[in-house]
């Protein structure tokens, strides 16, 4: 399992609990093609990753963040490993 | 209870344990997905909820909350920022939705910075759309106080001098009727400044708080609009010793309570003027207290400390049957049922028995600490009161009287149950296994003391002589009572055996303990070899309670002089040894003086 692969493990069931509990997570999802990854349900994946995750994100990371790839190489940098 | 009450009564759990905003949404989500169920007892409102900040989180969360409140509601949410237009035109679509209630909730991010500014213009403007909106309907008004600004904490007393102005302007301008305003400045003293203020969320989703906090931030909301719609709390029942006072008046005595504005007193009278406040404002008071009428009367004659007086009591039952007793009368005196009324005792005991007894009564939990207690008793957000309340009072006294109160017919063989349940062991111990606490109660316990001597140890050693002297320490399912009783039985020349000295705190009283410890004299009388036991009473200004205990416990009396009466058990009479059943016994050789308390 290659680094990114770990941290996005990490992320799905972050995004089962906050959007849809059916979700699988793949690097190529962006916010525009998941419905229930509103503007709302956005926060409250940010205060969920900040505190599973033990990450702070500046506010424009936090407003940047719509597509998985670059959540996962933020996270990466931030850190968060396997 | 249908599986669909028992469905909504998990999810109203679930909401009341949410920290999170990933927890509230959760729970929320499950509500909605039940249909958003509802009681058809509880009262309907059509909330409008509008402001200068994002406020769908709290819009999504209000059918729940008020759900987990008795509340059935109806939302409607303004647009972001709308709050202006939508009070001041009358064609608005928040008046077309014909609001019972409007939440009006402003930050004083957008107020401070936006375009309003000066306090002198929030004011206005605020004053402004909500008078215009009074007029345009019959809404009653819930406004929050612009909160203090996270600058507050550090620039030169500015910030803290624009709330002020702002929070001074709105309360002189909006005190009528139909209009609540609250302060959320002590939810967040209550976060804590950290946990509170977070400026990535404001700036990215215009939300003046960290998302976790909007669990408690509609919480703040949906208590106080209770406190409108139905306000909770009608009656306050309190207990008396180390309750309103530090100490037990019946052993202290008046003058030995703790009432000590410079000590640990001053806890007490800290509840005592939170509880003057809640008088003050229309809720009745009354005393559910085990004690001595008399002393308690001098507590309130010869304490100049005491801030609550007798006569602001609506009722007062002080003698030593069940609490739950006293409530069943408090409540058929005042004519109220069980709504709305709170119990307050700092003995988990007596919680747990008027529990049983009145699951609708509301039995906080004190914490031994008193310094604690009325800030617990204020998050528990049962006192939320906030409406003029002459008026409330008289309707929740119609309806009062609508209700049957077959709580108050249930039969007596409930208490027995209830005891039973306490799974009371008695532990036995000979005296110097608690030396310490053993002498301790011999120089203060005055209720429940048959003989009242004051034995030094020497002196105890001595009553006991060629009998025995024991003392016994009490458990239960709530915990470790600590040493409870102490027992002297000497041995007399013509061969009988003469309980010297009888005394036992008078918080277990009421629990046939008494009976379980006289079992045990029993035994060990006839192990000596007794045929007689005897036992005076020596009446004293305190010891009233005891008056009747060897009669009732079996013990006919053989005479009497001047200063006491004498009473004897033939040892022969098997009625004698009978404890009640539900009190294990367990006798202790070792030392038990970790449990002294």
């Amino acid at each position: 399992m290659s680094s990114r692969e770990a941290v996005l493990r990490k992320l799905e069931p972050i995004f089962r609990g906050v959007i849809d509990p059916d979700l699988v997570l793949s690097e190529d999802l962006d916010a525009s093609q998941v419905p229930l990854w509103d503007s709302l349900n956005h926060i409250i994946l940010v205060v969920e990753i900040e505190m599973k995750l033990g990450v702070a994100l500046t506010t424009d990371e936090l407003a940047g963040l719509r597509n998985v790839s670059e959540l996962v190489t933020l996270l990466q940098e931030k850190g968060v490993q396997a | 209870m249908s599986d669909d009450d028992g469905k909504l009564a998990v999810l109203i759990a679930r909401y009341a344990a949410a920290q999170t905003l990933q927890q509230l949404v959760a729970c929320v989500r499950d509500y909605e997905a039940a249909g958003a169920p509802h009681l058809p007892s509880w009262p309907n409102i059509r909330l409008a909820l509008t402001g200068n900040y994002s406020t769908q989180f709290l819009a999504r969360g209000f059918p729940l909350a008020l759900a987990a409140r008795h509340l059935a509601a109806e939302i409607y949410e303004s647009p972001y920022n709308q709050w202006r237009a939508e009070l001041l035109e009358p064609g608005s679509a928040l008046h077309a939705f014909a609001p019972t209630h409007v939440c009006l909730t402003l930050t004083s991010i957008e107020l401070a910075y936006g375009s309003l500014r000066t306090p002198e213009a929030v004011v206005a403007s605020v004053t402004a759309a909500v008078q215009t909106a009074l007029k345009a309907g019959d809404a009653h008004f819930l406004i929050t106080l612009p909160e203090p600004l996270a600058d507050e904490l550090n620039d030169n007393g500015g910030a803290y001098a624009w709330r002020r102005a702002v929070g001074d302007g709105l309360h002189a301008a909006l005190a009528r009727p139909r209009v609540t305003l609250i302060d959320t400045a002590p939810l967040i003293r209550q976060a804590g400044a950290a946990a509170w203020y977070d400026d990535r969320f404001y700036d990215t989703a215009k939300l003046p708080f960290h998302p976790d906090r909007t669990p408690a931030m509609l919480g703040l909301l949906a208590d106080a609009l209770t406190g409108i719609v139905a306000p909770r709390c009608k009656l306050v029942v309190v207990d008396l010793d180390d309750t309103l006072w530090g100490g037990r008046v019946g052993d202290d005595g008046y003058d030995g309570i703790d009432l000590d504005p410079a000590g640990k007193g001053r806890h007490f009278l800290r509840m005592q003027a939170f509880l003057q406040g809640l008088h003050d404002k229309g809720i009745l008071l009354a005393i559910a207290s085990k004690n001595d009428p008399g002393a308690v009367q001098e507590v309130f004659a010869k304490r100049p400390e005491m801030i609550l007086r007798a006569d602001d009591f609506a009722a007062t039952e002080i003698h030593w049957e069940p609490k739950s007793s006293s409530l069943a009368r408090i409540l058929d005196r005042l004519k109220l049922s069980t709504t709305g009324v709170i119990f307050l005792d700092d003995n988990p005991v007596e919680r747990a028995e008027v529990r049983r007894r009145f699951p609708d009564i509301a039995v906080p939990e004190l914490p031994d600490d008193p310094a604690q207690r009325v800030a617990i008793l204020l998050g528990t957000g049962l006192f939320d009161h906030r409406v003029a309340t002459g008026e409330s009072l008289k309707r929740h006294r119609m309806y009062a009287e609508n209700e049957a109160r077959d709580a108050a017919q249930r039969d007596a063989g409930d208490y027995q149950e209830f005891l039973r349940g306490l799974k009371m062991t008695m532990h036995g111990a000979p005296l110097e296994a608690a030396r310490e606490r053993v002498s301790e109660l011999i120089q203060k316990t005055n209720q429940f003391n048959l003989t009242t001597r004051r034995y030094n140890w020497s002196e105890l050693a001595a009553a006991a002589r060629g009998g025995f002297g024991r003392c016994y320490r009490l458990t239960d399912r709530f915990g470790d009572n600590g040493i409870i009783s102490v027992v002297a039985v000497a041995r007399e020349a013509d061969g009988d055996a003469r309980i010297d000295l009888w005394l036992m705190s008078c918080r277990v009283f009421g629990r046939e303990v008494e009976a379980a410890i006289l079992a045990d004299i029993v035994a060990r009388a006839g192990a000596l070899g007794a045929r007689r036991l005897i036992g005076d009473y020596i009446p004293t200004a305190k010891n009233a309670l005891v008056r009747e205990l060897y009669p009732r416990l079996g013990f006919r009396e053989i005479g009497r002089d001047g200063t006491s009466v004498r009473y004897a058990l033939p040892l022969d009479d098997a009625r004698a040894a009978a404890g009640a059943d539900f009190i294990a016994f367990s006798d202790l050789a070792e030392p038990v003086g970790a449990a002294t308390s």
